[in-house]
């Protein structure tokens, strides 16, 4: 079976508009602990994508959709937006969290007016989940299979995972993948009550990702990263997080043969507290004392839906891992624990 | 872009888990689809003061600790309970006991197109009737659409689970059977649990009457009168799992999983296309490894909407062209149910294959001329049925069909 690569990628964080800016902003962050900066200055989606179109788009469809544009801006041109593939060929594959504010708008309307139902028909498309996928091809004319994925931190390697077996499946030739979260007040209220503490750090971004078969590579393009192994687990209590995530990472390695002294470094979620620790302790189990990349999380904070797509970017972008293996990890809240692993090319 | 069939294992259905409006658990549900039973009644779920037209496809009855034992079934939504149930009736169906789940590479994949948001519009409403920004705690945690998959995978204590919510709208159950098919052809999972659920939320109502597709009464589906939709609510989950490993258990096969396929319209967030439904029907066609004329029957997306029927006929014309199958709409019985719909016609698909039967459009006086399909009007039909096809389309115009065939033994 042909290897599955990644050959593009492409982000708004609160670090920068697009790839560059992120990677600079990650730089400058470096070394110089400050409060985390949880939005994305100077993003306000009618600006970024003009006023056609945008008048009811919320702040993640935003996002998504700026975020592919500056995707395929990598991979083709006006005549050809997706290079050698047909619309049709493209799948999109979006991991997102419930959309807050969006659901908390369109209910308050429905509470506070006159009529239950006096509620502005236009916000009703944002309402729903797989409403930022649909615009991105709506936009961007992606006509092959559409997906929206949700799995609280674990989304952005839920969503690679769906994108892998996509292809392997033959439903598409290659896949446009990601995650996005935005901040709200609405939202931050929510995962404050949700975890007990006040001023939850959460924090918006978009990374958008091109996953293609080894084989198919256009020139001029090259391979990234392979997926070598994708898996998840679950856990019961909080003290069993450290064995579930040890039981996942081993049998990653196991399935897909890869050597745990070929790990040049691991991208953990960072989320701190008992969390963190007993993903810091499962790594350490497995990979003794190998390289922990968490700038992006100590920089900007609780991501959300797209904290693993921005881990994957770290573990991307570190110098001097060619051939050798990148690994990100993840632990949510509600009983995931997942890992991916990445050859790097 | 075809698959290449001989590296993908067979796939069977070896167990259905369904909590609908017209009957819970397979027998119910099998003898109320022969029956044509309707699951229309007025609303108790929400106060629906100010609104004209109150009725909807509501479960009558749902008590979640007969199905919820080890989680508090008090800890979790609506949505998140109706995802547990199914699984357990599936598993139970299947002749599963948990502990052998708990054995196996498992994947648990839960569509919906509300999910959990009926506890952001409970939030809210605190927010207004208390004047303050409170957000009431366990409302907030019960507000994880990500929780419909990841506490099936802790009610039931499978440790070796992928939990994956896909909320891709009123397609989502195809795309999470559809999902769970490639997972275990592909060897990466012994077994999948996967369908779809929606509660009957205030907001969903909200959504529908401001669009004005609510029905006043019924829903009509390919009716020259049609006026609309119903809302609903249930779950429907599917046991999935290699034809080599449901032989050597034993298990009865309902169906075999032949293909699925998606596309999207990529052009209007809430009409449907007729281009994009006629290629996702193709697509199907090509990844099962069907031609149009093999299929027997089509279960439609049939909303009962005057645009979703137009559109959805034409385009079922086109592909099958002098071959039209009979086509019914398991909406005019159930209602809408939202990102369960598809999936719980799914589990009408297997067990229409299984028993021979072509389940109806019920509420069917005078097919729309526009339509010019066999509706199978109001009444079950006998059919020696082998292949079989079921719609869905979704608002982000998302459209997904699964393809499932008869199992006939090793022939």
């Amino acid at each position: 079976m042909t290897e599955t690569v990644i050959t593009a990628w492409d982000a708004y964080s609160p670090l920068g508009h697009g790839a560059q800016a992120h990677l600079a902003g990650l730089r400058a962050a470096a070394g110089h602990p400050a409060p985390p900066r949880p939005r994305i200055d100077g993003f306000e989606v009618r600006e970024v994508l003009g006023r056609t179109g945008t008048r009811a788009m919320d702040r993640a469809a935003g996002l998504a959709v700026a975020t592919t544009r500056r995707l395929l801006g990598r991979v083709g041109t006006p005549e050809a937006p997706f290079g050698d593939y047909l619309p049709d060929e493209i799948g999109l594959v979006l991991g997102v969290n419930d959309g807050i504010k969006s659901v908390s708008d369109f209910v308050r309307d429905s509470w506070t007016r006159d009529k239950p139902y006096d509620v502005d028909p236009s916000h009703i498309p944002r309402t729903l989940m797989n409403y930022a996928a649909g615009q991105c091809a709506i936009w961007h004319g992606i006509k092959g299979p559409n997906a929206t994925i949700c799995g609280s931190h674990a989304t952005g390697l839920l969503a690679l995972n769906y994108a892998r077996r996509l292809q392997h499946n033959g439903h598409a030739k290659a896949t446009v993948w990601g995650a996005v979260d935005e901040y709200s007040d609405d939202r931050a209220a929510v995962e404050s009550a949700r975890s007990g503490h006040d001023g939850c750090s959460c924090a918006e971004g978009c990374v958008m990702f091109l996953l293609e078969s080894a084989g198919a590579v256009a020139e001029g393009r090259s391979p990234l990263a392979a997926v070598i192994a994708v898996e998840f687990g679950v856990w019961f209590d909080p003290s069993g997080i450290r064995a579930a995530l040890v039981r996942c990472l081993r049998r990653a390695l196991e399935r897909s043969g890869g050597d745990p002294s070929a790990v040049y470094a691991v991208s953990p979620s960072a989320r701190g507290g008992p969390f963190g620790a007993a993903e810091h302790a499962a790594v350490a189990e497995v990979f003794a004392d190998v390289p922990m990349l968490t700038a992006t999380a100590e920089a900007v904070g609780n991501t959300g839906a797209v904290s693993t797509a921005f881990q994957i970017v770290e573990l991307l972008t570190h110098p001097g891992a060619a051939d050798r293996i990148g690994v990100a990890t993840t632990v949510d809240a509600e009983g995931r624990v997942g890992c991916a692993l990445f050859r790097i090319c | 872009m075809l698959p290449d069939h001989r590296l993908r294992k067979r796939v069977v259905v070896s167990g259905l888990g369904v909590v609908s409006s017209i009957g819970t658990g397979v027998a119910e549900f099998t003898e109320a689809l022969r029956q044509g039973r309707s699951g229309v009644r007025p609303i108790t779920a929400f106060d629906v003061k100010g609104f004209a037209h109150t009725n909807a496809c509501e479960l009558p009855s749902f008590v979640p600790q007969r199905w919820i034992t080890r989680l508090d079934p008090d800890d979790l939504g609506r949505a998140t309970q109706l995802s547990i149930a199914s699984t357990r009736l599936a598993l139970q169906d299947a002749g599963l006991e948990t502990e052998w789940v708990r054995q196996r590479r498992v994947m648990i994949a839960v569509g919906t197109t509300y999910g959990e948001s009926g506890e952001l519009d409970r939030i809210v409403q605190g927010q207004i009737e208390s004047g303050t920004a409170e957000v009431d705690r366990l409302a907030a945690a019960k507000a994880s659409s990500s929780r419909l998959s990841i506490d099936v995978a802790r009610e039931l204590e499978l440790t070796d689970a992928e939990a994956v919510t896909i909320p891709t709208a009123c397609a989502a159950g195809n795309y999470a059977i559809g999902y769970g098919f490639d997972a275990v052809a592909a060897g990466e999972v012994d077994l999948a649990l996967c369908g779809g659920v929606d509660a009957l939320l205030r907001m969903t109502f909200v959504t529908f009457y401001r669009l004005g597709t609510i029905a006043p009464q019924v829903c009509q589906p390919f009716d020259r009168d049609r006026k609309g939709i119903l809302t609903g609510e249930g779950g429907a989950m599917l046991v999935l799992e290699d034809l080599d490993s449901a032989l050597s258990r034993g298990a009865h096969i309902y169906a075999e999983v032949l293909g699925y396929g998606l596309a999207c319209d990529a052009s209007h967030p809430v009409a449907p296309d007729e281009d994009s439904v006629a290629r996702c029907m193709s697509r199907a066609h090509a990844n099962a490894g069907v031609t149009a004329d093999q299929v027997d029957y089509i279960s439609a997306h049939g909303t009962g909407t005057r645009a979703n029927d137009i559109t959805e006929a034409a385009a079922i014309r086109r592909v099958f062209a002098d071959s039209r199958p009979p086509v019914s709409s398991l909406k005019s019985m159930l209602g809408h149910a939202m990102g369960a719909a598809s999936a719980v016609a799914a589990a009408g698909c297997a067990l229409a294959l299984e028993h021979g039967f072509i389940p109806p459009t019920i509420n069917h006086h005078e097919t729309d001329p526009k339509i010019d399909l066999d509706c199978v009007p109001n009444t079950a039909r006998l059919a020696d049925l082998r292949v079989v096809q079921n719609n869905s389309l979704a608002f982000a115009g998302n459209d997904a069909v699964l393809i499932l065939g008869r199992y006939e033994g090793d022939s």
